[in-house]
């Protein structure tokens, strides 16, 4: 059986590890359930919430935007969440319950402004950039995610990955670029 | 600053505010920088879809599990009378037999029914070799059954070998990531070398665990007319199918 750990830093979950994915999963599952029950949204929604919520608080973790937990996994995860219910109520126009629309501002809220909370769908030429991104060779598509999603600087990169210098990762990422963009005009002909 | 210099500031999160005025005012004069800044924020966001999209699916897959462990629990807790429990084994039994006639296949179910990884024939691995090469080292991983290692390690290696992307493809599929594993047997059922034949089979097995019924049923249609690797398994699967 897999070590159960006590405490995820915010190391263990930049590791991407599924077991520390799936432990945070499970921790804070039926916490959040319970506080989002409050609302008017069904539990199947939910559970879609709290995986959209989960979602987005792991990006603000990759991309250097969480740098320290200043308060509970749970507390980032009922910030998010709680914003992403309000959403969907709206989408959905359905009506409060009276004891949501009294609920005190509290440390949940707070961190929702020191977040990116983005949930827009993409344009035709972003799914299109996601459509030959996943064409590319394992360490192209390493390399890019590392400097867009991860916000690496060519150093960083230089140690995470093994290059023998900043002028190979500068070179290795204008390939990459190149191949994309390549692949992208080859696909119009 | 050049142009580019100020792009890469901007995505390595390292501008100043100096530098974000001068950002700001190049966005507005100048349209070819405009277009590049664009295009690199659409891969941006490209990259973040793609990563979030992965992640989701993986949680869709802790979620399934915490209810079926939930309902086991509850089931456990429960005093059933045993005529009640036998009865349900009965249902089970009949809706199981009814299974090709009146019900969706669970796709799932088939996956692991079908899928087995596939050995390491590449590289002869054994005990207390010293001075590994990097692709031995990816097969250990890989025989291991570290499977997230052994694609780190696979990605590093020579992108030319042809059984790279097969290996990739068990490894990804092995981990639950069925739309790499997609495009990694995609890859290797077009190329002409000994892993194609698997690679098809394996192909249709991924596109089945994606509950992507379409392309498991025209890939398996395809490799039980061209290959003889599993093809009786391959028929049978087809005809579970239809």
């Amino acid at each position: 059986m897999k070590e159960r750990k006590l405490h995820i830093t915010l190391e263990d979950l930049k590791s991407g590890s599924d077991a520390v994915l799936k432990q945070v999963y499970n921790d804070n599952r039926a916490k959040f359930l319970n506080f989002a029950r409050r609302y008017s949204l069904s539990d199947e929604e939910n559970i879609d919430v709290y995986q959209d919520a989960y979602i987005i608080f792991y990006e603000n973790i990759m991309n250097g935007k969480v740098e320290g937990f200043t308060s509970s996994i749970s507390t980032y995860l009922f910030g998010i969440g709680k914003h992403l219910i309000f959403d969907r109520i709206k989408k959905n126009k359905r009506s409060l319950n009276s004891e949501f629309e009294l609920t005190k501002v509290g440390e949940e809220d707070e961190i929702i402004n020191t977040l990116e909370i983005e949930e827009e769908a993409l344009t035709p030429e972003q799914e299109l950039l996601k459509q030959y991104f996943a064409t590319l060779g394992k360490k192209c598509q390493d390399l890019l995610t590392y400097f867009y999603y991860r916000g690496y600087t060519i150093q960083e990169i230089m140690i995470a990955e093994n290059y023998n210098s900043e002028n190979v990762v500068k070179a290795a990422k204008s390939r990459c670029m190149k191949t994309l963009r390549e692949r992208i005009l080859a696909k119009g002909d | 600053m050049d142009k580019e210099g100020l792009l890469y500031k901007y995505f390595s999160n390292q501008l100043s505010n100096e530098d974000r005025l001068q950002l700001d005012e190049l966005l507005l004069t100048d349209s070819e920088f405009k277009a590049q800044f664009d295009y690199e924020m659409g891969l941006q966001r490209a990259i973040k879809k793609d990563r979030s999209e992965k992640l989701k699916s993986k949680l869709v897959a802790f979620e399934k599990e915490a209810q079926t462990k939930r309902s086991s629990k509850s089931q456990q807790r429960s005093f059933f009378p045993w005529s009640i429990a036998a009865s349900i084994a009965i249902l089970i039994g009949v809706s199981w037999f009814g299974y090709n006639t009146y019900s969706e296949p669970n796709y799932n179910d088939l996956f692991d029914a079908n899928f087995e990884s596939y050995p390491n024939t590449v590289q002869v691995i054994t005990r207390g070799e010293t001075n590994l090469s990097n692709e031995k080292t990816a097969f250990i991983a890989y025989e291991s059954e570290n499977y997230e290692e052994a694609i780190n390690l696979f990605g590093k290696l020579d992108q030319d070998l042809n059984y790279l992307d097969f290996y990739m493809g068990i490894s990804y599929l092995k981990i639950g990531d069925s739309e790499k594993a997609i495009a990694m047997f995609k890859k290797s059922s077009t190329e002409d070398h000994e892993f194609r034949e698997a690679a098809s089979w394996y192909l249709a097995l991924a596109y089945l665990k994606n509950n992507d019924e379409q392309n498991a049923k025209a890939t398996l249609e395809q490799h039980v007319l061209k290959y003889e690797f599993k093809k009786t398994k391959a028929s049978q699967l087809l005809m579970l199918l239809q």
